[in-house]
């Protein structure tokens, strides 16, 4: 006859796992926002010659940006507006935006947020047929393979 | 692969029917309207499609209509219309393509002061040669 004597509880046990999902969670997030900002990157490369908009005031093209909420937060590392050196304007509109999006849909689950933050944005997208963010969102789940893989 | 003009005559064969020809005096455009035209079009384009398995677009069906009084949107038009497009597009699963209504009915005003009423689809068809495998 032995005993054995578990050197854990079962709260540790239950702790481990939900830090092993939360890793994991964390993770997918992650891979969520780098494929995120792939689509980001191809909208605003995207020019009026291949079916997107032109450039007046580059607020429209600033303000396409994407950010990651996760547990309720917003981290700075996953907020992706880069700067284009010009449409400042549009690209704080956009980060405003997709925050104001990100505080009404919250739900506790990690949520992508990709955005083109200028009213005009489905307008042009709408009436005029110019490619804003449509055409690349619809690349996330074949960029988010890759991303994963 | 579907190219635009493929997912444009798709949808384009929807619509393209006495019920709702019969609610209109223009005609239904792929693309764009003749722009000397001031009759009640439609038009169908494509906002974007991807070459992915399953063929995803984004179509804009544009419902135009000359403003009342000059100003005003012919709601009462766009209303009816809107109405006909999106029950003949709406959850429509054919042999090689399928379609759902995504905004059922917006009204725009452009920058001449003429108004338009959109009704977009998502489009998604399945590519039996995908990659020429």
């Amino acid at each position: 006859m032995f005993s054995i004597t578990p050197g854990f509880s079962q709260g540790d046990l239950a702790k481990w796992i939900n830090e092993d999902v939360d890793a994991i969670i964390y993770d997918m997030g992650e891979a969520m926002f780098k494929a995120g900002c792939k689509v980001v990157d191809l909208a605003r490369a995207k020019t009026k010659a291949e079916g997107g908009f032109g450039n007046i005031t580059w607020n429209l093209r600033g303000s396409i940006g994407c950010l990651l909420l996760i547990n309720h937060r917003i981290p700075d590392e996953f907020i992706y507006f880069p700067s284009l050196g010009k449409g400042e304007e549009g690209r704080q509109k956009g980060i405003d935006y997709a925050r104001e999006i990100a505080l009404l849909v919250d739900d506790g689950d990690p949520l992508l947020i990709i955005v083109a933050g200028e009213e005009y944005a489905g307008y042009v997208q709408d009436m005029h047929d110019y490619d804003v963010i449509d055409g690349s969102t619809k690349l996330f789940d074949s960029l988010l393979k890759k991303v994963v893989s | 692969m579907k190219t635009a003009f493929d997912i444009v005559q798709d949808v384009r064969s929807l619509i393209n029917v006495s019920e709702l020809l019969n609610q209109i005096d223009g005609q239904i455009y792929p693309f764009v309207k003749p722009s000397n035209s001031t009759k009640q079009d439609i038009t169908v384009s494509v906002l974007s499609a991807n070459n992915e398995q399953i063929q995803e677009a984004t179509v804009n069906i544009r419902i135009h209509s000359p403003n009342l009084n000059g100003s005003l949107p012919d709601s009462e038009h766009y209303d009816k219309i809107s109405k006909i497009i999106c029950t003949l597009t709406d959850a429509q699963y054919r042999e090689f393509f399928h379609t759902e209504v995504f905004e059922p009915g917006r009204v725009y005003r452009d920058e001449n002061g003429k108004h338009v009423c959109l009704v977009q689809l998502d489009y998604y068809s399945i590519q039996s040669n995908y990659k020429n495998i």
